[in-house]
């Protein structure tokens, strides 16, 4: 039922309660402590019922019991009726170890007193290790400041004598220096933001006494299963145990590429191919994949084309993806390049990659992600912390990336960016020239090796990608 | 006219249930809690009741079952957002009605009642 948490300056160790929110425990360093008062701050329609109604009844699976006492004049069965479509929910909890009930009767007739006098009691009565108090800005609107503060002081008394976590909900927008916000012991607050057009949602953990937090906002996502916390992929680094340093090189699935490399891609490490539209990434790629096997599994994440069509492209130029995919080496992902989560979209390639101890990864459209981020400047920490985490399980990343078609005597240094993203570089262009459309390949960041720094030329035939002009155009580009 | 005993802790339910059953011609009285609305039973004896089951204090069947050992043996409907299948066997209650309820469903229910007690 309980996790070990933060010892306490006794060497005791202070119960943590998960929240029922995966993202939400990795940003509170476990969840909810043990008698403790939290407050969830929101505008209505943040998604702060779904998140107490998900921590109740994570607690009961857990065993525990909790209580759910409203304030708002609403009716909490109107609350129920749609609780119990989520995921979440667990009708067999229903009345013994999860109640809901209201105090606005008390509140009205009996004022701030009367309803604390009303939470010690249902606590005990229930036996309640968890309680949520929804609407507590009910609760300020019929008393002063003070006397606020006092209850306030008051429910955090009867949170930690009766050993259970107090979760109070409001939709106040009150700052960090209100009283309450001091008093307590945790303090979350629930946003909806919006971006030109875009609509999302994030949270973020604003106090967390006495234990260490993933700071600053993350995104949320609500489904009928609940809600869903996706820390900020660079946040969560600290966790990724140091990546073993692997000497070896990588077969890229090309001999002429590898010979240019001097032996391959280096083991673990992550490669941007860019270059305009048509010039070979995606081909590139597919021949990486194409070497998976049962002891070098392969992952591929695509946005703009789907796995069938993938496959047969493969198939078109003899790049052969069949084997792996029917020995189970390799594993096709496709998400169309809509608004997703950047930050989940790292978490599930992460997880598919630790699931099947995958050793060569290709993300085909960094344009995707970088499209997908509300603040494009997270860009590099992102692919960074990507490549840090699919690094550290031993596997060797390329992505693709693309950028207008450029001059060949154009000179391309990489950017901070760039390298800060990955730590090899190909340019695949193209261009025009002697009347025929040519593609070349330029190695411009190899990490700590030595490579080939010439423009070598290549055309995509029958069997992939091969190095020289294509044969039938001649150097002056008429037909050969 | 059929007296009728509400007991609700919403306090919205509370006030639509209770206005739509004395627009229909009953005698309402109101508790807000088990507790009160057990004190309120055994002393005015109303002919129906018909009370929420999750209620501070004490709930809807704690107060049903001390309704029911006092002797009191008129008709109980009882109204919860929890499933019947959910419910203990032999509660001690008439009926059951889910909750939200609409106050169409509440009224039909409350008439079968009064029909049966022949008022």
């Amino acid at each position: 039922m309980w996790r070990p948490g933060r010892p306490s300056v006794e060497g005791n160790v202070i119960e943590k309660f998960s929240t029922g929110i995966e993202g939400l425990d990795q940003l509170t360093d476990g969840g909810f402590l043990r008698g403790s008062a939290y407050i969830i701050q929101g505008p209505p329609g943040a998604g702060k019922t779904i998140l107490a109604n998900q921590f109740c009844y994570a607690h009961v699976r857990e065993g525990g019991r909790a209580l759910y006492m409203t304030l708002l004049a609403e009716s909490s069965s109107r609350m129920l009726a749609y609780v119990s479509q989520m995921g979440f929910f667990e009708g067999s909890a229903l009345p013994d170890a999860m109640q809901y009930i209201s105090g606005y009767g008390v509140l009205e007739r009996e004022g701030l007193p009367g309803l604390l006098k009303l939470v010690q009691h249902e606590l005990k009565r229930h036996r309640a290790s968890a309680m949520v108090l929804d609407g507590t800005f009910v609760a300020q609107s019929v008393a002063s400041e003070q006397e606020f503060r006092a209850f306030i002081h008051a429910l955090q008394g009867v949170a930690g004598m009766a050993d259970a976590v107090l979760v109070m909900l409001t939709h106040q927008n009150r700052d960090s220096s209100c009283p309450e916000h001091t008093m307590v012991d945790g303090w979350i607050e629930l946003s909806d933001e919006t971006n030109g057009f875009r609509a999302y949602r994030t949270i973020q953990v604003r106090k967390h006494r006495g234990a260490a937090i993933l700071p600053g906002k993350h995104r949320v996502r609500i489904t009928e299963d609940g809600i869903a916390v996706f820390p900020r992929a660079e946040t969560t680094l600290e966790a990724i145990p140091a990546a073993q340093a692997l000497a070896h090189r990588v077969a890229s699935g090309h001999q002429g590429l590898d010979t240019l490399l001097q032996g391959g891609l280096p083991a673990g490490s992550a490669t941007l191919l860019i270059g305009p539209t048509g010039a070979g990434k995606t081909t590139l790629g597919l021949h990486f994949l194409s070497l998976s096997t049962e002891q070098e599994p392969g992952l591929m994440l695509g946005f703009y084309e789907t796995p069938a069509r993938l496959v047969q492209k493969a198939r078109s130029i003899a790049i052969d993806l069949d084997t792996p995919l029917e020995q189970g080496a390799l594993e096709i992902a496709w998400l169309p390049p809509a608004e997703n989560i950047v930050d989940e979209l790292v978490r599930d390639i992460v997880r598919r990659a630790r699931a099947r101890k995958v050793k060569r990864v290709f993300v085909d459209g960094l344009v995707a992600i970088r499209d997908s981020l509300v603040i494009r400047d997270r860009m590099a920490y992102v692919i960074n912390a990507l490549s840090m985490q699919l690094s550290a399980i031993g596997a060797t990343v390329v992505y693709t990336s693309e950028i207008p078609e450029m001059r060949l005597d154009d000179a391309l240094m990489p950017s901070d960016e760039l390298s800060a993203m990955v730590d090899n570089v190909l340019l695949l262009n193209t261009g025009r020239r002697a009347h025929a459309f040519r593609r070349y390949l330029s190695i411009i960041k190899l990490r700590d090796s030595d490579f080939d720094p010439r423009t070598h030329e290549f055309h995509v035939n029958g069997r992939g990608i091969a190095f020289g002009a294509d044969p039938r155009v001649n150097a002056s580009g008429e037909a050969g | 006219m059929l007296r009728v005993l509400l007991v609700e802790d919403e306090p919205d339910v509370s006030l639509v249930a209770a206005t739509v059953l004395e627009e229909a011609g009953y005698h309402v009285t109101v508790a807000s809690d088990g507790h009160e609305g057990l004190e309120i039973a055994l002393q005015e004896m109303p002919e129906l009741v018909v009370t929420d089951f999750m209620m501070p204090c004490l709930s809807g069947l704690e107060m049903i079952e001390r309704l029911r050992a006092a002797g009191y043996d008129r008709p109980i409907i009882l109204t919860t957002a929890i499933p019947e299948d959910h419910l203990p066997r032999h509660p001690g209650y008439d009926a059951y009605l889910a909750k939200p309820y609409g106050t169409r469903a509440l009224l039909t229910l409350v008439e079968a009642f009064r029909v049966q007690l022949g008022r």
